[in-house]
């Protein structure tokens, strides 16, 4: 059964209850007790998410400095539990201004447990919808949609939002200026071996939207995808050009796109949040771009000292530029004494993570800075084991530049009352785990 | 926008519950709702509110909806304290289930549904009745989930007055909501009624299909999960299902898309066309791997699952194992599942790519996925023959690194390989006998020796190499000797040559009568005794060919598989073991007790009483019954049999000194130790000591507040300890005000959090109050405690234990300070600590008493004791199964008679 | 009582809530009067499990009215509700002559409690458009209300469907706390 808790408790680190909800009486109030002996207080924390404790299973998160943990005695769906947790700390992030942390729920808990009531019913969750539970439930309480009284504002149909077919808009949205935002945000994946060829590398990426929309305006988005040209090519009985495809591995998408539709006919059509939301998620393996190359060749002279070369090649057009490059390419616990000769940025060691850390503001394309540095460690003498090397992380981000090729081809608005709408569109690459074993 | 509750949780010191009950009856309508508020926050830490209960319940009555949700939940949480005086909330729940606002309806008939006391449980029908039939569908999905809450208190309820009929209709409301939660309330009745009452019709199925397009992610869930357990007439039904399915694989709710992919497997099973069913698998795959880009967590809910569908259908993602590399920074949970995975996709294609993926894991600092990673080359070198060979050199360049634990690993898959393929790598050996001396953990050396044994012939030094073992064959764990002894076995037979008849010797000598191993012992034996009846029939058997063995490890049975597959996303998945086995559904309304009904045994315990745990109402015994009550006074024991002969040839028995002696009066308890002295608590006293009463175990303590402040929430905690001595319930005791103190009684378990090594009476304890530091203290654990009032022995039975026990479990004291001045009173003692009388015999001019006893888990003593009586000086000999627990025992022996 | 007392109390009163119950045995029609006080119409009831709770401004006084329920399971838990109580008004179904004797007992039980010393106490002989009730001073008979010692108490007949005497009931009950009198 889709049974996701049977109780929720939020935790500080210090295993204080902030928050403790009952949905069910099938666990003891007791059981944060156990949580607590068996798995905070013990090596098992962190070691996996999901324990059997006594007749009882836990599932736990961490966020920021908060345990949320579910518990359950039957056989759960702990998918549905996961995501319930994950959704339900973006709810109160977007109910107190995006932060989520031990104060946060100190000072909200009150609204806290009015939301839990309304976003779980017996272990199920119910809707989760920001933009839908702001209608009545506020930070003041106070506001009773049907309230007669004419000091309250009312919200007319706000029970039949909550459970209607466009569970996530409201109706009757009015903006002066129509727009939407599209960003696409993608980060790129990659393990490289140490002799430069690619063990793994993908794409995730993301489109977030900020719809300024008024009434309920249905959406058409167009991608340079190569399913969706060729259907559509198909539709229209005609090729349409447009330069540059790319394949898709998979998609997945908010609940307001249709499925359905997607499905049998390639295209993205939604009725959209009002607002930011995420539209859809992507992720692509073939025919990546890689922004940067790593070419580190680091010797070991002797116990005592390393000689440390790291080249970094921007492939991407030169009149393009990364923004925050960070190059952290790891040494030994015991270094001691670091010298570096830098092409561009600054580079320094940071012992607390046992790293050389060097930064470029800006990197223009096209180009190959170097950093070599002189590491020398103290040389400790029961250390038989060599040392184990790390991979080399790196951080950037590209604006105007997508790893997977990606564009949008259009985005087309239809609502009844036929208002003009402007579109704006932004392209950025960040480093997901970008990864160079050396 | 952020709020400022916090200041709720701050407390005034003093009399907070006397200042809440002014606050809650204030005139004024903004103090009451900040009380309410304070009370909320002091049942969120713990504290004991369940007294202010009337005062709460007349803040209900309010058109302030904030201050009603806050009344509301503190009823949901205390009402089964007060069930009496919850029935005065009644008339308020029913006036708001008939309020003009939906949201007060709702909220009234789905806390009502919260609340599990018999008195509210009767008023509710009528509302629920009325609200599952309402014009706005929020109450009616509040009131098809309430259905369900009703079945769980009261099934006949709710059959009797006709819900499970309304609940059906609302499948076919025209409000998707209402039908996802309607069919979540009737799958949960289904799975708990033995009856059928949800059946999925075809009709009901491609009606759900189809609001499947229109309810929430959740309901999508809740829709497919109910529709994964509809088996389709045929695979053309089969087909249509699964294609009206496949769009919600993009959705980007994990818990949709793994419910997809669950009603998609049991369909498949019925797909006959191999297009249809290659073409699913593609379409499955990229979803799969998506879940990979989720939180951690999830990840891991994924791969379990994974885990699954690749044993069910491997093609899935068979060209997809390099989305299981482990990324550096990946949580260990989620780089272990990740290796399994790659284990299970490792192919003949892929291996040389994952060989050098599972050699540079093997690198790494987590030393438990290092060896996993070690372990993963070894089962892919058994699983592919034909990579074999070059998973064999990866693993000796790991053994070059002379990482300690990295070498005893591959040793351990290098003996699994050559049984997986005998007379191919044995070359090796030479190189694997370098490590010998840096062997020390029990599995890589008996791996070790085995492989010397097996190979004896081939490597010139074996006997060497295995005399090298034999000097401490004595200290060996039984694991190392068993080998040991086969393998030295092994070189007599292929070399019966001096030296090893020699050590062959010695071997059987250490594995027989120096030994106190049974298995060991037999095995050793049976060898001796073929090796000298019939050397040509020990090569028989102890030479014979081995079965060859398959990488079987992890992989599922297929009826097991079939369950969990049918399973995906549930806990049953992520467990790999059937919900049976870990759901133990015990109806609420049976007391429970928590001796022995946990499904794993290794984990702990806890009392699952039903009640909350800050009601703070269910007494000490009640709250646990883990121990059953002593049936002494009850139930006397029959009257022993004269058995003068048996017990008589054993011990010389003097039959006309038989006394039976009545069971004496408890002693009155001496003041309890102190285990914190108040100059190290801040001013906090605690004094303790575990005792027994009434067949129970409890940590009698007492509270002494000496400091200026008055000192709340008190909580406690034992460490793992030898008998896994644990608190059976919370720790009950009130606000102590400068001055005070309190004693209490804490129930007890056994065996919940033990601690391994020889067992010791070292009882470390931890108690925390709001104000102060944690304060840990130490204390003994006295035996007596645990002798069970069922420790008395028939004398038959006595004297058959007494002999079935080897002497090496005897074990005896002088207690030279000891006297014995009028042995009726000892008697009495003894038996007040349940050291049961059992006879006594002269011998010489020494008394000679018996006595039996017994602890937890029926562990029985047999105790002598030697004495004259008035002159200091007993002797005391005890025969138990298990005298390492001796020096608890007499410890215990010596409180008793030193009184 | 002196003139600076007085006019603390109605002060008092000006902001604050005056705390009267409402008590009687089941089926007494305290429900029906609370709501005809306090809307002015007659509501259709069911038995009251719990209680009503409702604010009634009459004669420049808040009346903070309890209506607590009168079953034989509910009225254990008056005493809840004692503190701080002004005034009483017990309300008699005046055509319910054989329950008379218990409503009679209740009645005085409820004078005796120590937390209700300082209440004063309105009697309303309910129902009187029922044929065969029994009037004020049958009813004042009946509950021997001769006994009430050093308490102000008045009775008046009412009928909580047709709103008769309600009002003169709460006029006295205004007047006598205005004066001090609670």
């Amino acid at each position: 059964m889709p049974v996701a808790a049977s109780a929720i408790y939020f935790l500080n680190l210090r295993g204080d209850v902030l928050i403790n909800r009952l949905y069910r009486d099938d666990v003891g109030g007791n059981m944060v007790d156990a949580f607590r002996m068996h798995i905070m207080q013990t090596k098992e924390l962190g070691t996996c998410p999901v324990r059997q404790i006594g007749g009882c299973s836990f599932f736990y998160m961490r966020i920021s400095n908060v345990y949320i943990v579910i518990v359950v005695s039957s056989n759960a769906n702990v998918a549905c539990a996961f995501k319930f947790v994950v959704e339900a700390v973006s709810l109160f992030k977007s109910y107190f201004g995006g932060s989520f942390d031990e104060d946060a729920i100190r000072n909200n808990f009150v609204l806290i447990y009015e939301l839990l009531d309304e976003i779980m019913d017996f272990g199920y969750p119910q809707n989760l919808s920001p933009e839908i539970l702001k209608l009545y439930i506020t930070q003041e309480g106070v506001r009773s949609p049907f309230s007669s009284k004419p000091s309250d504002k009312p919200v007319p149909n706000a029970t039949l939002q909550v459970t209607g077919a466009v569970g996530w808009r409201r109706e009757g949205l009015v903006y002066k200026k129509n727009e939407v935002f599209l960003d696409i945000v993608e980060s790129v994946n990659l393990l490289m071996s140490s002799k430069g060829s690619v063990l793994r590398c993908d794409v995730t990426g993301k489109i977030l939207m900020k719809c300024f929309l008024s009434g309920m305006p249905d959406l058409k988005l167009g991608l340079n995808d190569k399913i969706g040209l060729e259907k559509e090519s198909q539709i229209k009985s005609r090729p349409i050009k447009s330069g540059k495809t790319i394949e898709l591995d998979d998609v997945t998408f908010h609940q307001c796109v249709n499925l359905t539709r997607f499905n049998s006919e390639k295209t993205v059509s939604f009725v959209p949040p009002d607002g930011e939301f995420e539209l859809m998620k992507y992720r692509i393996t073939e025919g990546v771009n890689l922004p940067f190359r790593v070419l580190p060749t680091i010797k070991e002279l002797g116990r005592t000292r390393m000689e440390v070369n790291v080249k970094v090649k921007s492939v991407f057009g030169p009149k393009m530029f990364a923004l925050g490059v960070v190059i952290k390419v790891p040494v030994p616990k015991q270094t001691a004494k670091t010298n570096f000769q830098v092409s561009t940025g600054r580079a320094k060691y940071n012992a607390a993570i046992d790293c050389l850390v060097w930064k470029i503001r800006k990197f223009p394309g096209q180009t190959e800075p170097t950093m070599s540095a002189d590491v020398e460690l103290i040389s400790t003498m029961g250390e038989k084991k060599s040392w184990t090397r790390p991979p080399i992380q790196m951080e950037f981000q590209v604006p105007m530049f997508t790893a997977s090729g990606l564009r949008v081809r259009f985005l087309k608005v239809w609502e009844k009352s036929g208002y003009n709408t402007v579109e704006w569109v932004r392209y950025i690459t960040k480093a997901g785990s970008y990864e160079i074993r050396c | 926008m952020s709020g400022h509750d916090s200041k709720y949780f701050s407390t005034t010191k003093k009399g907070e519950i006397p200042e809440l009950k002014e606050e809650l009856n204030s005139q004024y309508k903004d103090k009451r709702k900040d009380a309410v508020k304070k009370v909320i926050a002091a049942m969120t830490v713990g504290k004991d509110v369940s007294s202010l209960f009337t005062d709460v319940v007349n803040c209900m009555q309010t058109e302030n909806l904030e201050l009603k949700k806050l009344v509301y939940l503190y009823l949901i949480n205390y009402a089964k304290s007060q069930p009496d005086l919850a029935i005065l909330a009644v008339n308020t729940f029913v006036k708001d289930s008939q309020d003009p606002n939906p949201l007060i309806r709702a909220l009234a008939v789905r806390t009502m549904g919260c609340i599990r006391v018999d008195k509210i449980t009767e008023y509710l029908c009528d509302p629920l009745q009325r609200c599952l039939k309402d014009d706005d569908p929020y109450v009616r999905k509040t009131a098809a989930i309430c259905v369900a809450k009703l079945y769980d208190i009261n099934a006949e309820l709710v059959e009797d007055r006709g819900f499970l009929e309304s609940l059906k209709d609302l499948i076919s409301d025209n409000n998707p909501m209402v039908v996802a939660n309607a069919v979540a309330a009737l799958a949960e009745i289904q799975e708990n009624s033995s009856r059928p009452i949800f059946e999925i019709t075809s009709h009901t199925l491609s009606k759900l299909l189809t609001a499947l397009n229109e309810c929430t992610e959740w309901g999508q869930v809740f829709i497919l999960d109910a529709l994964s357990k509809y088996k389709a007439a045929d695979a053309r039904e089969a087909e249509n299902i699964v294609e009206r399915v496949t769009p919600r694989l993009q959705h980007a709710n994990c818990a949709v898309v793994l419910s997809a992919v669950k009603m998609i497997l049991q369909q498949m099973e019925l797909i006959t066309s191999t297009d249809v069913v290659r073409n699913l698998c593609k379409k499955m795959a990229p979803p799969l791997v998506t879940l990979l880009s989720a939180e951690p967590e999830i990840q891991y809910v994924a791969l379990r699952n994974i885990n699954l569908i690749v044993q069910r259908r491997p093609t899935i993602l068979a060209h997809e194992i390099k989305v299981f590399f482990c990324k550096y920074n990946d949580p260990i949970y989620v780089k272990m599942e990740k290796l399994e995975i790659m284990i299970k996709l490792a192919s003949d294609r892929n291996i040389d790519q994952v060989l050098l993926e599972f050699k540079e894991y093997a690198t790494e600092v987590d030393v438990d996925f290092v060896r996993k990673a070690v372990r993963a080359i070894g089962r892919c070198a058994i699983k592919l023959e034909r990579a074999a060979e070059r998973c064999i050199s990866v693993l000796l360049e790991l053994i070059k690194i002379k990482v300690n634990y990295v070498v005893q690993e591959a040793i351990i898959v290098i003996k699994d390989i050559f049984r997986r393929y005998p007379n191919t790598y044995e070359s090796i050996i030479a190189t694997l006998c370098e490590s010998l001396d840096t062997l020390d953990e029990p599995e890589a050396k008996a791996s070790m020796i085995w492989i010397i044994g097996e190979y004896a012939e081939r490597i010139d030094n074996a006997d060497e190499l295995l005399e090298s073992f034999l000097e401490s064959f004595p200290e060996e764990p039984s694991q190392v000797q068993l080998q040991l002894l086969t393998a030295t076995v092994k070189l007599f037979l292929k070399k019966p040559t001096e030296g090893p008849q020699q050590m062959i010797q010695v071997v059987l000598n250490n594995a027989t009568i120096e030994t106190d191993n049974p298995d060991l012992r037999d095995r050793a034996y049976i060898y001796w005794r073929l090796l000298s009846t019939d050397p040509e029939a020990a090569k028989d058997v102890v030479l014979a060919e081995k079965p060859v063995i398959t990488d079987d490890s992890n992989q599922l049975d297929p009826s097991l598989l079939d369950e969990l597959l049918a399973n995906i996303a549930t806990l049953s998945s992520v467990y790999h073991k059937p919900p049976d086995a870990f759901v133990t559904r015990v109806k609420t309304t049976v007391q429970r007790t928590e001796d022995d009904d946990y499904p794993d045994g290794s984990e702990s315990g806890y009392a699952e009483s039903s009640s909350h745990v800050a009601d703070g109402v269910t007494s000490p015994q009640a709250s646990s019954s883990s121990v059953p009550a002593a049936a002494r006074q009850a139930d006397p024991a029959p009257a022993p049999a004269p058995v003068p002969d048996l017990l008589g040839d054993l011990i010389g028995l003097d039959n006309s000194a038989i006394v039976p002696v009545d069971q004496p009066s408890e002693p009155a308890g001496p003041p309890l130790p102190v285990v914190l002295p108040a100059s190290t608590g801040q001013g906090l006293q605690i004094s303790a000591q575990l005792t027994r009463r009434d067949g129970q175990i409890f940590y009698s303590l007492l509270f002494e507040n000496n400091s200026q402040v008055a000192l709340d929430g008190f909580m406690i905690q034992f460490n793992k300890n030898s008998f896994g001595l644990a608190a059976a319930g919370p720790l009950q005791v009130p606000q102590l005000q400068p001055g005070a103190s309190a004693g209490t009684l804490l129930p007890m378990v056994l065996f919940q959090n033990l601690s391994t090594g020889p067992p010791n009476s070292l009882l470390q304890v931890a108690v925390k109050n709001n104000q102060q530091p944690v304060w840990y203290f130490n204390d003994k654990i006295p035996l007596i405690a645990f002798f069970t009032e069922d420790g008395k022995m028939e004398r038959t039975s006595f004297l058959e234990t007494w002999r079935s026990l080897p002497d090496s479990n005897e074990v005896s004291k002088d207690f030279p300070g000891a006297v014995v001045s009028n042995v009726e009173m000892t008697l009495d003692r003894m038996a007040a600590s349940n050291l049961f009388f059992i006879a006594k015999r002269k011998h010489a001019n020494q008394d000679v008493f018996y006595f039996s006893a017994a602890i937890p888990r029926g562990v029985p003593f047999l105790i002598e004791l030697t004495l004259v009586v008035g002159v200091p000086g007993v002797k005391c000999a005890i025969k138990t199964p298990s005298p390492e627990m001796a020096p608890l025992f007499f410890e215990a022996l010596e409180t008793i008679l030193k009184i | 009582m002196g003139i600076l007392f007085t006019r603390m109390f109605s002060s008092l009163f000006g902001n604050k809530e005056a705390r009267i119950l409402v008590l009687g045995l089941d089926n007494a029609g305290k429900t029906t009067i609370l709501y005809r006080l306090q809307m002015g119409e007659v509501v259709s009831t069911i038995p009251t499990i719990g209680f009503n709770v409702e604010t009634v401004q009459y004669n420049n006084i808040k009346f903070q009215v309890w209506d607590l329920g009168g079953q034989t399971s509910i009225r254990p838990y008056w005493r809840c509700y004692f503190p701080n109580t002004q005034a009483i008004i017990y309300v008699v179904d005046s055509s319910d002559t054989d329950r008379l004797v218990i409503a009679k007992e209740e009645f005085h039980a409820i004078l005796e409690e120590e937390e209700l010393k300082g209440a004063v106490v309105l009697i309303f002989a309910n129902k009187q458009d029922l044929p065969g009730a029994l009037d004020d001073a049958a009813i004042t008979e009946a509950l021997e209300l001769h006994k009430i010692k050093s308490r102000q108490w008045a009775i008046f007949k009412t009928s909580a469907i047709k709103g008769e005497g309600l009002f003169e009931g709460l006029d006295w009950l205004s007047n006598t706390l205005k004066s001090g009198g609670g």
